[in-house]
């Protein structure tokens, strides 16, 4: 149900949820959909984010052991510092749960279930997204800036098909920008409503464009798409609005 | 941090540079224990603008940090000649050769989960 075209312009990928009328057109899009997204998931291997992964696991674990030792050295006050010392339990918990919950999360997007259309918030999914790379933009000191719209209706979509492709854009503006050094590398994730039942999920770089030797791995896998000016994946949605 | 803090080393700080808030606030929770004081930021700007107390200090500072990474946080500090001893914490297992790479013999590699036992035995 969809056709997924990246634009070679480093300023602008995107894609678009939107509905098609015709079947014909909707099946010849769900087959170039899939080959697609097979050979994105292919290029974008585990193994190049397994880094950032654990990165993001490990500084809430991080937070949990400062904290545990912070209790004890609170406890270990000649007058225990009890106040302290619960402020860090709490912060023990709230730690805990985000590591659970980036595990958890992980689960979701790398499962190889069956393609499912659910009501889908745009924005969570997202935002899980954003989640998963952070660490991998850290890496690249890369500062994420996220704008999602508020208020978007649900659409009808398959949560781990749509995370895929969002993650891609995300790691590409994030490859597109490791030669800039002149400027502040910025990626923002933007959702917008946009004309006639779209929801645009936006992902734009401020990368140095087209760099033969810059960024080639990241837009190769695309690169029969050069010429587009602009780049939209249009999903076939229902909107439940 | 509580004002009833009893500082040891009253005529001393310890600045933290981590943009993850866990980290940070764990941090700063640990040194404030062993009865640090302790001044927090987000980012190598927000240290940058920070206006210092002329007092013996320390900075922890993370390296892979978003914008102005803590590598050239530490190049900016040493522009102004500021003695200042830091303690670098990554949590990326690749990062490390890039602060080995790093002439500076004040420079030392921590992980983040330093323990309470190893900032008591440092003092």
């Amino acid at each position: 149900m969809a056709h997924l075209i990246i634009d070679s312009d480093p300023l602008l990928r995107c894609f678009v949820g939107t509905r098609y009328r015709d079947l014909e057109k909707r099946e010849a899009a769900l087959q170039q959909a899939q080959a697609e997204l097979a050979h994105v998931s292919r290029l974008t291997t585990m193994g190049e984010l397994a880094a950032s992964i654990a990165h993001e696991v490990s500084q809430p674990l991080a937070g949990v052991v400062t904290n545990a030792s912070a209790s004890l050295g609170y406890l270990d006050w000649d007058t225990p510092n009890l106040a302290e010392t619960k402020k860090a339990t709490r912060a023990i918990l709230r730690d805990a749960n985000r590591a659970a919950d980036v595990i958890s999360r992980l689960r979701g997007l790398f499962k190889r279930a069956r393609p499912a259309k659910q009501p889908l918030n745009v924005n969570e999914a997202t935002e899980e997204v954003v989640l998963l790379t952070r660490g991998e933009g850290r890496r690249n000191q890369v500062a994420f800036q996220l704008e999602l719209a508020e208020n978007l209706p649900l659409v009808m979509a398959d949560r781990v098909q749509i995370q895929q492709v969002v993650m891609n854009l995300i790691l590409n503006g994030i490859q597109a920008m490791s030669a800039v050094s002149d400027r502040g590398r910025v990626l923002t994730v933007k959702t917008e409503r946009g004309e006639s039942n779209k929801i645009l999920v936006a992902v734009q770089d401020c990368g140095i464009g087209i760099d033969p030797g810059g960024y080639r791995t990241s837009v190769c896998c695309f690169s029969y798409h050069q010429t587009q000016r602009h780049g939209y994946g249009a999903f076939d949605q229902s909107f439940n609005c | 941090m509580s004002a009833e803090s009893p500082s040891r080393q009253s005529e001393a700080i310890v600045y933290v540079v981590d943009d993850d808030l866990s980290v940070r606030e764990g941090l700063e929770r640990l040194l404030h224990a062993a009865r640090w004081q302790v001044e927090t930021f987000a980012s190598a700007q927000e240290f940058l603008a920070h206006r210092k107390e002329n007092i013996p200090s320390c900075l922890v500072l993370d390296v892979a940090l978003p914008g102005l990474s803590g590598l050239d946080l530490q190049k900016r500090i040493q522009e102004t000649n500021r003695e200042i001893p830091i303690v670098f914490i990554t949590g990326h297992k690749d990062v490390p050769t890039s602060v080995r790479a790093d002439p500076n013999p004040r420079s030392e590699r921590r992980t983040p989960n330093a323990e309470r036992r190893t900032l008591n035995a440092e003092r």
